[in-house]
């Protein structure tokens, strides 16, 4: 999963920025501890938008 | 010569979280338990040998402002109490060289926090101690 950094703090990443897990080292703790902190921001994936088709049947 | 060095431009990391606008003191403790490896033939006590690896007693003591702001000290460190984080200080927030070098403390415990330590006219301030951990010196 992808993270938005919601804070000016966060060692080596600015406001805005999109990060891992694995972008911050050797964190011992849960990111969670960072969501709720404020510091990030999980980023939902987005779902693949569907085609219709428009062309009508002869 | 003799140089003295102050942490003017320290850099404090807990948890990933940059606080060195927050922090006014930074002590790092590096031990290595003393054990005692006297034995018969000796005139004199001795401790520790090549041969001989004691267990690491690390701790590091930081003071910090405190704020109840956003992403600020309080909602930075109320959530490490009672679990392992890292802890990083530097000398100065520059690159890590031999100059500078970095002290890493990993899996470190803070037992305690005080959310509130305020006096009237004063600023308010908390004093964290991590302990425990493994501790590494980077220069590069």
């Amino acid at each position: 999963m992808d993270y938005e950094v919601t804070s000016n703090r966060l060692n080596g990443h600015k406001r805005g920025d999109i990060i891992k897990h694995a972008d911050l080292g050797d964190l011992t703790t849960d990111l969670l501890f960072l969501v709720e902190a404020g510091h990030l921001s999980p980023l939902k994936p987005k779902k693949s938008v569907k085609t219709i088709d428009t062309e009508q049947k002869d | 010569m003799a140089t003295s060095v102050y942490l003017s431009n320290p850099s404090c990391t807990i948890n990933s979280v940059d606080l060195q606008d927050q922090c006014t003191m930074a002590v790092v403790n590096y031990v290595l338990e003393q054990l005692e490896t006297t034995a018969f033939g000796d005139a004199a006590r001795k401790y520790g040998a090549s041969t001989v690896t004691s267990l690491q007693n690390n701790s590091i003591e930081v003071e910090l402002y405190q704020s109840y702001a956003a992403s600020e000290t309080e909602a930075t460190i109320f959530g490490l109490v009672g679990i392992q984080t890292t802890v990083v200080i530097k000398p100065t927030s520059a690159a890590v060289s031999a100059t500078n070098p970095s002290y890493t403390l990993t899996g470190c415990y803070l037992e305690s926090h005080t959310p509130i330590n305020a006096s009237l006219g004063e600023l308010s301030t908390l004093t964290l101690t991590f302990s425990g951990g493994s501790l590494v010196k980077a220069t590069s």
